[in-house]
């Protein structure tokens, strides 16, 4: 018998997939005094929808609370409490920089104030179908946090899908999505048995046969981890590079597929290795159904350095155990669409708000940063670097395998800058209860 | 191409070393990640060692690639008396930073059913293979930096190292058919 997870206890935004298309507001807050945090979570608590009832008319749109580090002890939460989430939980994302390769142009120091810094207490994430959705449940939610004094906001980022459905190199995103023992929401691969639902929520048995909990049980039990990144994308430079490797129309799209390790419309290498197939990039039932080791372990269809075989390997021989390193991830584009072909900066700020979800930081978002995509120790092709998101790249290299001889692409500059992000902490909804009743 | 042996000396101090959570980060040197675990075994345990030698030997032919997601280069394993009492000492080279990896050798081994000599030691966690953070913590308690470490062929991984060896095979079987 497969574990149940307490779906009314756990917060829409960790478990449910976003809805297709989307908007969504980030919203940061500031706690200067402990009792109106408290309040706030009060008031936040009644306004988070949890992920059960799926089929409700409201499921697609709902508003999420997580707080940071600093904003557990900006509430007053004892030592004892704070001590038993993770480590790098604690350090928080920009102390953690040189490990997640945010070097060069992405170090902290260069963050979007007052991402990275010790004000960045609580994050609301409100998502919707569309606008006017969006506004209606960004209503309800100011309604918590309105005229109260000791709460400030202090940062803002709105974010939408981009007409095309694409993120804003020009890619279909949001396909791949695991599944979990347990939630009932099914995963796009057919081919990856669910994960155990302690990957992904504290407070059940995770793929290691282990459980993580905190002091008190309540205070982490249906809560998760979940890390915002703010990415601006160097759209232009993305496609001059791809322009100037590449003889013509047909084998630029080659080459941009085989950096991805997917066409523009979605459609998987893996499946159609020479052209593109739109039809299959959008249908979901096909667009993420592949392994990668019986069919093409040399990477011939899709390279091993390729972004989408990086950060998934399936079951693709690698140094350790892929299912150990799985994520939620989710993406929203946010900044102006630059117009197709295109190729002088504009300079305007695009790019996407990464998040990701799950129970360990540590052995999954990081490990995923670090080993997956700013090394390839793993895959045995040294210190190349994953072709789109490696971070400071600058002259990193990207391998083509092909028959009788490989193509190698040299000097790639670099796609993806990080602006900011924090690791959070998005606590069940008794947790939250449990944070607005401190007494400390 | 020019293969310049390489040694580096270790300063015992760590102050300059970043800290990870289970303590300094050591980099990389021209042998490739490693570490050496020192500690002393359970008295009267030296018979379960090996024993644990000819399971291990024998899970490794029985599937060859057993250990090969670790991205080793050799392992050793001593054991060896210390005023009456006897040490265990284990050595490992490897392509892939250990503080990274704990838990994958961890879930590796315990895929495998491969239990580990480790439980033969003082002081290790019965519940290693659901507690990774307390067999990376028993691990890094027990450890031993060298203060030297030299490399013939420095900082090659074991991947390269088989894909060159495979590459001569290639060479050699070609020059053979033009016989």
């Amino acid at each position: 018998m497969s574990t149940q997870l307490e779906l009314d206890d756990i917060q829409s935004g960790v478990l449910r997939p976003r809805p297709t298309p989307y908007v969504a507001t980030y919203i940061a807050f500031r706690v200067d005094d402990r009792n109106s945090g408290r309040d706030l979570m009060r008031r936040v608590s009644q306004v988070v929808t949890s992920a059960a009832n799926p089929t409700s008319p409201l499921a697609d749109t709902w508003v999420s609370v997580a707080l940071t580090y600093q904003g557990l002890k900006a509430l007053g939460v004892p030592q004892k409490s704070l001590d038993s989430f993770s480590w790098e939980f604690r350090q928080g994302m920009a102390a953690r920089y040189k490990d997640l390769g945010d070097t060069g142009e992405s170090h902290p120091d260069k963050w979007e104030q007052p991402l990275g810094s010790s004000d960045l207490h609580v994050v609301l994430v409100a998502v919707a179908p569309d606008s006017e959705r969006l506004e209606a449940a960004l209503n309800r939610a100011s309604e918590a946090y309105r005229a109260m004094s000791g709460v400030t906001a202090i940062w803002r980022q709105d974010c939408h899908a981009l007409p095309t459905e694409t993120e804003p190199f020009g890619f279909r995103d949001g396909i791949s999505h695991p599944a979990i023992e347990g939630s009932g929401i099914p995963g796009t691969n057919p081919h990856e048995p669910p994960l155990k639902a302690g990957e992904f929520v504290l407070g059940y048995t995770d793929e290691m046969g282990g459980t993580q909990t905190t002091e008190p049980e309540i205070l982490g039990r249906n809560g998760t981890y979940v890390v915002f990144r703010k990415l601006h994308q160097r759209v232009a430079a993305f496609r001059k590079y791809v322009k100037a490797n590449a003889k013509g129309s047909g084998e630029e799209e080659l080459l941009a597929a085989k950096m991805m390790g997917r066409w523009r419309s979605g459609a998987p290498l893996a499946l159609c290795p020479l052209h593109d197939d739109p039809a299959l990039g959008a249908d979901a039932t096909r667009n993420n159904a592949f392994l990668y080791e019986a069919d093409d372990p040399t990477g011939l269809k899709t390279p091993a350095g390729s972004h989408i075989r990086r950060t998934n390997p399936r079951d693709a021989s690698i140094a350790g155990v892929a299912r150990i390193h799985r994520m939620i991830r989710r993406g929203t584009a946010y900044g102006p669409l630059l117009p197709e072909a295109v190729l002088e900066d504009d300079g305007a700020d695009r790019g996407l708000m990464f998040a990701f979800v799950g129970a360990h930081l540590g052995r999954q978002f990081e490990f995923v940063q670090s080993q997956w995509i700013n090394d390839a120790v793993f895959i045995g092709a040294g210190d190349d670097k994953d072709p789109i998101v490696g971070s400071d790249l600058n002259g990193a290299n990207f391998t083509v395998p092909r028959k009788p001889l490989r193509k190698r692409f040299e000097g790639i500059p670099q796609f993806v800058v990080t602006r900011g992000g924090e690791y959070c902490f998005m606590p069940g909804l008794r947790g939250l209860r449990w944070l607005s009743e401190l007494d400390t | 191409m020019d293969i310049r042996p390489q040694a580096v000396a270790i300063p015992a101090e760590t102050d300059h070393l970043d800290k990870g959570k289970y303590g300094p980060i050591y980099p990389k040197t021209p042998a490739c990640y490693g570490f050496s675990i020192l500690a002393k075994i359970i008295p009267g345990r030296e018979p379960v060692f090996h024993e644990y030698a000819k399971s291990l030997a024998a899970a490794v032919t029985a599937q060859p690639d057993i250990l090969a997601p670790l991205k080793l280069h050799y392992l050793r394993w001593l054991l060896f008396p210390i005023n009456g009492d006897t040490y265990f000492m284990y050595q490992g080279i490897f392509d892939t930073d250990f503080d990274k990896y704990t838990e994958d050798a961890v879930a590796l081994f315990g895929a495998a059913g491969v239990r580990t000599v480790f439980e033969n030691l003082e002081g290790f966690p019965m519940d290693w293979q659901t507690n990774p953070e307390g067999f990376a913590k028993f691990v890094r308690a027990h450890q031993v930096p060298s203060f030297l470490e030299y490399g013939e062929y420095p900082f090659f991984s074991s991947d390269e190292i088989k894909k060159a060896l495979k590459m001569k095979s290639a060479v050699t079987e070609m020059l053979d058919q033009l016989q």
